[in-house]
């Protein structure tokens, strides 16, 4: 299933940031905190101060994180010191009976950094779906807490733009990957070709990383082996069934070129043995359908209680 | 839709079905109605005879007809290995519309196994070639489009000598121009090419996959290769419309020679021009495999072996662990198993001191391994030293947070647009709680802010009288930023006990321009408007001209008690 619709995202970024979250003031205030939000969620930082050695981040490696909000605060004040130079400005700042102007400024920030940076993409997809509960969702988001992240350094990121990150904190419910559980990507973008960093709010119990969905597509696995290739069983309706034809017969003269009849013959063998009926008469609708290639999911889980100081991951991988 | 059509599948699911071939293949027809009366009456029996075409699209496709490729044109980095490039059609009988066979021709002739019906076979197949395998000894790629084509007569001519028919033999195709061995090497058996088409059917309503297909139904066409990585190429999908005799399908024997390719004619390379029906290119990523593979084949460290044969603390590939109860070290950003890092972080580097001297320090970046208690502060740190840690069990300093500021502060340096906009928020606070101290302080004082802003309006409206007085358009715009706009009939209305009647104007001296029906006749100017008053420049005013009017009464005192220079105009630069 292939989306062939073209969408002008910047415009409708623009659109949905001034329609749902009324961020269309352009008044010094309100640029001054659009830019500090853009910072604190990491934004124009040299990647050497984010890890600041590269055996941090070996390449084809996952690697997840806290952020230290108190660092994150020394960058703010570093950028607001530029102006707080004379006595006024330094009064200026700390002014207020019950808070500082300081302290306003960093809690306007945290919902800033919340909905501006992190909501937009919910709200985004609601739009188009025409679900106008993104103020609402907007509203019950967390505001200020712990956020985590995960860096991801491998070229995949490069050859698959689109990589679709979610994650999910397993509080309640039998299944930790239901929607309920999700936690907000508050940025997510690549860093460079083959780095990609994601920002959560909050720290997630279950993380999946998934091959672009842009469409069931055909073909193989690979094999175990260089040059080999593997094809995992389906039932007649699409479902994955289990075993597999380690090796797609291919062809002699040209190895990339599949004898489509011989895996046919194969496929039909294999499904005997299972004791599946109904293929028998079919042909290219079987090779269509045997072939069919779902996005694949990649899941890390930890396996440890969300409230302990140092969550191990485990990996599981599978198709969905 | 068919009357007799299955229904549509649910949204989200399709049905895949082998073919679906037309009632009848493209081509000529005769039908013939016979009558038969069986009566005593001799009456003889009725009949029609006539003739009809069946046609499809066979040697282009019509605009519209292709639904999507995969992977998508010019797409720079397709996945390598595991998928597969196929072509979605529109019509949904298209690939069978044609048959591959002229004449008598069978399937077993050509090899086939299969027990197929004739009509089962597409006349249609998709060829995925690397750049390299269609580019002739001068550079050039072989594919052929346009006014580059050839008519039909050429490229099917043997087709056309076995008994195949065309309508228009001189009509320009595209062609793709293809050395016998690469065809060969890459091209399907008569019985792969029947595997390759299948045909399905989509809900309508699943308007993502459906697109703008109004039935739901479509025909694909598969290719048989593999891709790999970092390369270029071109997904041809060609006609096989009676050449099968010509060994256009791969064959075990030997190959009918037909032609040559490539400018040089040092080397001969016997080559086919088939018909192409369409074509696209995509080049491939510069690695391998598919995104399970690269995705499993990213590396773990062992926490616990569990009941595998890795060793604890070992690296070891994603896809090793799938499925078993191995635990693998926490993938934590910069703990103690990073060279030279704390397992909370912090990493030991040196801090240089003014006098060059360095000293060991450790900093960590906001991205760390454990999570940390974050200590809302009331104020910022006023400076970078401020910011400055020192760890005592160590005596070592601290630099995260004193790095941090001295980064924000240079970001905010570098931007020119996020410093004008911090001064001018703060700036416009300062002054308006300066403002506001001071209306307080009139207040406490009991000076009532009403008649001061009285008595400020009556300062403004006596220097707009000056102004008028002057009716010099120059000086008009200094007072008021948006002197286009401005109506200056306006202005003396307004005037308290001025000009009540904008009729009744001041005596403006030599400068009144008289009535705008004047300036249509030179002649009718007003008096004083004598064009040779104005210098030697014609329609330039002179400092003379002014000074000769009411505007002489005033100094440069009067300016000066009526404005600060600074202020009367923003912009910078007043009156000269």
């Amino acid at each position: 299933m292939i989306l062939t619709a073209s969408i002008d995202w910047s415009s409708l970024r623009q659109l949905v940031t001034n329609q749902v979250f009324n961020f269309s003031s352009k008044g010094p205030e309100s640029e001054v905190k659009r830019w500090l939000t853009n910072l604190r969620v990491l934004k124009n930082i040299p990647f050497q101060y984010i890890v600041p050695t590269e055996h941090a981040l070996p390449s084809e490696s996952v690697r997840f994180f806290h952020i230290d909000r108190n660092w994150i605060d020394a960058l703010v004040d570093g950028a607001l010191s530029v102006s707080l130079s004379t006595t006024s400005e330094k009064e200026w700042i700390l002014e207020g009976d019950d808070k500082t102007r300081y302290q306003k400024i960093m809690e306007s920030l945290n919902k800033r950094e919340a909905l501006d940076a992190g909501k937009l993409r919910y709200a985004i997809r609601n739009s188009l779906q025409g679900n106008t509960n993104a103020e609402k969702m907007a509203e019950n988001t967390t505001v200020g807490g712990g956020l985590t992240g995960m860096l991801f350094r491998s070229k995949i990121v490069k050859d698959y733009p689109g990589i679709e990150i979610s994650a999910f904190n397993h509080t309640s419910g039998t299944n930790p990957w239901d929607a309920s559980n999700s936690v907000q990507v508050m940025r997510m973008s690549r860093l460079s070709d083959s780095i990609l960093l994601c920002i959560f709010n909050g720290r997630p119990t279950h993380l999946r990383i998934q091959e672009p969905s842009e469409g069931i597509r055909i073909g193989l696995d690979t094999g175990n082996n260089s040059g080999e290739y593997k094809l995992k069983l389906k039932e007649l309706n699409g479902e994955i069934l289990g075993p597999e034809i380690n090796n797609v017969p291919m062809r002699n003269q040209e190895q990339t070129v599949v004898r489509i009849e011989a895996l046919l013959g194969q496929i039909k063998s294999q499904l005997d043995s299972q004791n599946m009926t109904g293929h028998e008469n079919m042909d290219s609708a079987l090779i269509a359908t045997q072939m069919l290639q779902y996005p694949y999911q990649q899941d890390y889980i930890s396996n440890l209680p969300s409230s302990e100081k140092h969550p191990s991951v485990k990996n599981s991988g599978g198709d969905s | 839709m068919m009357v007799n059509d299955p229904a549509p599948p649910p949204p989200g699911k399709y049905v895949v079905y082998d073919r679906i071939t037309p009632p009848l293949k493209a081509g000529d027809y005769k039908l013939v109605v016979e009558q038969e009366i069986t009566s005593s009456l001799k009456t003889p029996g009725g009949g029609i005879k006539t003739g009809f075409r069946v046609t499809g699209p066979r040697f282009k496709l019509p605009g519209g007809e292709v639904h999507m490729h995969y992977p998508p044109r010019d797409l720079p980095n397709a996945p390598t290995y595991s998928h597969i490039p196929f072509i979605t059609l529109q019509t949904r009988t298209l690939p069978w519309t044609h048959s591959p066979f002229i004449g008598n021709e069978t399937p077993a002739q050509f090899g086939a196994n299969q027990s197929s019906d004739v009509s089962d076979y597409p006349s249609m197949i998709l060829l995925v070639l690397k750049e390299s395998e269609i580019t002739n000894s001068n550079g050039d790629l072989t594919i052929y489009t346009g006014e580059d084509g050839d008519t039909v007569d050429n490229i099917l001519s043997t087709a056309i000598s076995k008994g195949m028919t065309v309508e228009d033999g001189s009509e320009m195709v595209d062609y793709l121009e293809i050395p016998d061995q690469t065809l060969n090497n890459i091209v399907p058996t008569l019985d792969e090419a029947l595997l390759l088409a299948h045909a399905r059917q989509v809900n309508p309503v699943d308007k993502e996959a459906c697109g703008t297909d109004e039935d739901g139904w479509f025909s694909v066409v598969m290719s048989n290769r593999v891709l790999e990585p970092n390369e270029q190429y071109y997904c041809c999908l060609v006609s096989i419309e009676g050449r099968l005799s010509e060994g256009v399908l791969h064959s075990l024997g030997t190959i009918k020679l037909t032609g040559s390719i490539g400018g040089s004619s040092s080397k001969t390379v016997t080559s086919k021009k088939l018909v192409l029906l369409h074509h696209w290119k995509f080049r491939t990523a510069s690695d391998g495999g598919d995104f399970e593979s690269r995705m499993q084949n990213l590396n773990v460290r062992i926490s616990e072996s569990g009941s595998s044969n890795l060793e604890q603390g070992s690296i070891a590939p994603i896809k090793e662990l799938v499925n078993t109860d191995v635990v693998v070290e926490p993938l934590l950003l910069g703990n103690d198993s990073v060279p030279g890092m704390t397992d909370n972080s912090y990493l030991l580097t040196q801090l240089n001191h003014v006098d060059g001297i360095p000293e060991d320090a450790l900093y960590r970046g906001p991205a760390i391994a454990v999570p940390e208690d974050h200590n809302v502060k009331t104020k910022p740190y006023s400076n970078s030293d401020e910011a400055l840690g020192y760890v005592d069990e160590l005596g070592i300093w601290d630099i995260s947070h004193s790095a941090a500021f001295e980064l924000g502060r240079l970001i905010a340096l570098s931007d020119a647009s996020f410093t004008k906009n911090l001064k001018l928020w703060i700036a416009k606070d300062i002054q308006e709680r300066k403002l506001q101290l001071a209306q307080n302080n009139l207040k406490d004082r009991g000076i009532a802010l009403e008649l001061i802003s009285t008595k400020l309006e009556s300062i403004s409206a006596n220097i707009q009288q000056v102004a008028v007085k002057i009716d010099e358009p120059r000086l008009i715009n200094y007072i008021h930023d948006d002197y286009d706009s401005y109506d200056i009939s306006e202005i003396r209305t307004v005037q308290d006990g001025g000009i009540a009647n904008p009729d009744e104007n001041v005596d403006l001296g030599d400068n009144d321009h008289g009535d705008p029906e004047d300036l249509a006749d030179p002649g009718n100017l007003g008096e004083g408007s004598d064009i040779t008053d104005f210098g030697d420049d014609l329609g330039v005013l002179t400092d003379s001209d002014i000074t000769n009017d009411g505007v002489s009464k005033l100094d440069d005192g009067d300016f000066s008690a009526l404005f600060d220079e600074d202020e009367f105009n923003p912009r910078g630069g007043g009156p000269q």
